[in-house]
């Protein structure tokens, strides 16, 4: 799950695989502005066949915290 | 084939951007709406064609201010959302006091008039229709915001210039099923009502548009005969044993089959037959078969007889001088249709279904490959000339030289200059023509009109009468002046592939360069400019007796003193001026 996770941030940033990790933020990623934020939202729901809420969209703002999201949400026992 | 992924879209529509080559065409999507997803989609769609798409987004509800921008869009695509007429339309429509919504509706006839008038210039608009199915689609009938959506589109319609396009949501919004289509999430945030599906359906939808204006539509339709044009075959359930009359079950799908080629020759695609028959046969039912629509004189070639399918079509393909890319076959049987596709992957190959009532919707699903921008006086005429071309092709079997063939055509180059009434014309040439075209410069009418009026620059174009008919305008030259330098630069030079092979292109280029003697110009540059297509022109220059200067795979550059031309003087082309 994190290597598709970080194969679709790179998809939609367009930077390299391996530079996404713990730190990767909007905050940290210039890339990560309002329009990729719904790019990214859009190809994780496709990629995951999950929908998320409301609150979700709003909270998917760093690497680590789309990884824990999607794992509660597909019911992936995070390593 | 699955449709791929939006992510897998992102990352190869990165890839395809380093590799497809070409001159940009560049598409502007502009809005009262957030439509970003759709970039990406767009120009994938348009890349994995070839075509070195580049689409931007114009500013959030700046449709107004963006119709004097993106001067260099070779095509507008327009979201006007009714949602957004006013914050919150969608809410406060039916609330609205009369004179507040009348006033609404005037100031966005207002806006609508001023944009799609800024817009006329554009080669391309692709403007969608106002709808209020977002809505309104669980409501049985009208509600208020759909009679504004339909006043608004009767208004639009009415003031359309020739290049708008108006494309229909409801479509889409049917074949996805409208809640597919939609993700309210982000829409009180950020305006934002579409999911990504739609937008891709949306890309599906409107691609024939920009292949069509890069010259991508299909132009020719190839038929089988027995199982394909008729139920039955031909030599061995004979003439009265075969069936397309539209009375009986079974015939009336061959009849509508035929119906549907018909039509598409009458808006100007080229119709043919490839099949495995006697010619006697398949004569005799185009002649003389009661139930038959398609007749001899609708088709521009037949290849009926015994060799392999691959060798007649690529024959078509040579005698028409149209391209592989340009031609859809349709064949019954599995045999012949995977030896095409294999071999022959760039026709269009579609099979006869086993169930023959779904034939004629296989057919109309592939309608859109034929789509075209224009509808141009040559258009029409399109399948009398090819027609007049086959008689000329057996005209000249029976001559010796082809110096003979071409003396006995009666040839009379028509030239004109600077003619404006010629434009739309001239500019289709340069978004069409590949083979006879020396540096397949895409210009687009707009260009065209521009260089009309500068002048540096000298258009020559031509038209081409024979004994057997009129070509139309088919040639075309546009030249730069620096008459201080005494120079000129052939900037473009190309002809229809429906003049090729009859020297014209030297009678033609005798007549440029007495014309530009006569302005004093003593150097004339050119150049050739390499193309997958454009093989056949690549000695052109040379043989007119323009010098090297400089020579790489993909260009020629080239110079010729004028006092060294040595004018071929055709005798057998009469050249004249035109008005």
């Amino acid at each position: 799950m994190e290597d598709k996770i970080r194969r679709i941030m790179s998809a939609v940033f367009g930077v390299p695989m391996e530079s996404i990790d713990g730190l990767t933020s909007h905050q940290t990623l210039e890339q990560w502005d309002s329009l990729s934020h719904m790019k990214l939202v859009t190809a994780l729901e496709e990629e995951f066949g999950v929908v998320f809420s409301d609150s979700e969209i709003l909270e998917l703002l760093s690497y680590p915290l789309v990884l824990l999201i999607l794992s509660e949400k597909t019911g992936t026992p995070r390593r | 084939m699955n449709a791929p992924t939006y992510a897998e879209i992102l990352s190869r529509n990165r890839e395809l951007e380093q590799t497809v080559s070409g001159d940009p065409y560049r598409i502007a999507v502009v809005g009262n709406a957030t439509t970003n997803l759709i970039k990406e989609i767009l120009e994938y769609s348009l890349r994995s064609h070839g075509i070195a798409a580049e689409v931007q987004i114009g500013n959030y509800d700046n449709i107004v201010q963006d119709s004097y921008n993106f001067r260099n869009a070779n095509a507008i695509v327009v979201f006007w959302e009714l949602f957004n007429l006013l914050d919150g339309f969608q809410g406060s429509a039916p609330l609205l006091p009369t004179n507040d919504l009348e006033g609404l509706i005037a100031k966005t006839e207002a806006e609508i008039d001023l944009v799609l008038r800024n817009l006329s210039i554009r080669p391309l608009v692709l403007f969608n229709l106002f709808t209020a199915d977002i809505f309104t689609y669980a409501y049985p009938g009208d509600l208020l915001l759909d009679k504004v959506a339909s006043r608004l589109n009767a208004f639009a319609e009415g003031r359309a210039g020739r290049t708008v396009r108006f494309v229909d949501l409801r479509r889409i919004f049917m074949g996805l099923g409208i809640r597919n289509c939609l993700d309210l999430r982000q829409f009180y945030s950020s305006k934002s009502v579409y999911k990504v599906d739609f937008f891709r359906a949306y890309a599906d939808h409107v691609l024939p548009f920009f292949l069509a204006a890069n010259g991508r539509s299909r132009k020719v339709l190839i038929l089988d005969c027995d199982n394909t044009l008729w139920k039955g075959i031909i030599g061995e359930d004979g003439f009265d044993g075969i069936e397309m009359n539209p009375t009986t079950a079974d015939g009336a799908v061959f009849a509508e089959v035929q119906r549907i080629a018909l039509s598409l020759g009458k808006d100007g695609v080229l119709l043919g037959l490839c099949s495995k028959n006697n010619p006697g046969d398949i004569d005799e039912v185009f002649g003389s078969h009661p139930d038959m629509q398609l007749r001899a004189e609708d088709l521009v070639i037949k290849k009926v007889g015994w060799s392999n399918k691959v060798s007649s079509l690529k024959e078509i393909s040579q005698q028409l001088n149209i391209g592989l890319e340009s031609i859809v076959f349709v064949d019954d049987s599995q045999f012949e249709v995977e030896m095409v596709r294999q071999q022959l992957p760039e026709i269009l190959t579609l099979q006869v279904p086993t169930t023959i009532s779904a034939f004629p919707g296989l057919l109309r699903d592939h309608l859109p490959c034929f789509l075209t921008l224009e509808n141009t006086t040559e258009d029409r005429q399109k399948t009398a000339m090819y027609k007049q071309q086959e008689t000329r092709q057996h005209l000249r079997n029976e001559f010796s030289s082809l110096e003979d063939y071409l003396a006995s055509l009666e040839q009379r180059l028509t030239i004109f200059v600077n003619v404006d009434s010629t434009s739309a014309r001239l500019a289709q040439m340069c978004q069409k023509t590949n083979q006879f075209n020396l540096t397949t410069k895409r210009y687009l009418e707009a260009d065209v009109r521009r260089f009309l009026g500068q002048s540096d620059k000298l258009i020559f174009a031509f038209s081409l009468m024979d004994r057997l008919g009129d070509s139309g305008i088919t040639g075309l030259s546009i030249l730069s002046l620096d008459e201080a330098l005494c120079q000129a630069d052939i900037d473009v030079f190309l002809m229809s592939c429906r003049v090729i092979g009859r020297n014209v292109e030297y009678a033609f280029m005798d007549h440029l360069l007495s014309a530009l003697q006569s302005r004093q110009i003593k150097k004339v540059t050119a150049r050739y400019i390499a193309t997958p297509k454009n093989e056949m022109a690549r000695t052109f220059f040379d043989s007119c007796g323009f010098s090297v200067l400089t020579e790489t795979p993909s260009t020629k550059e080239y110079l010729l003193v004028l006092e060294c031309y040595h004018p071929r003087q055709l005798s057998y082309i009469e050249v004249v001026r035109g008005g």
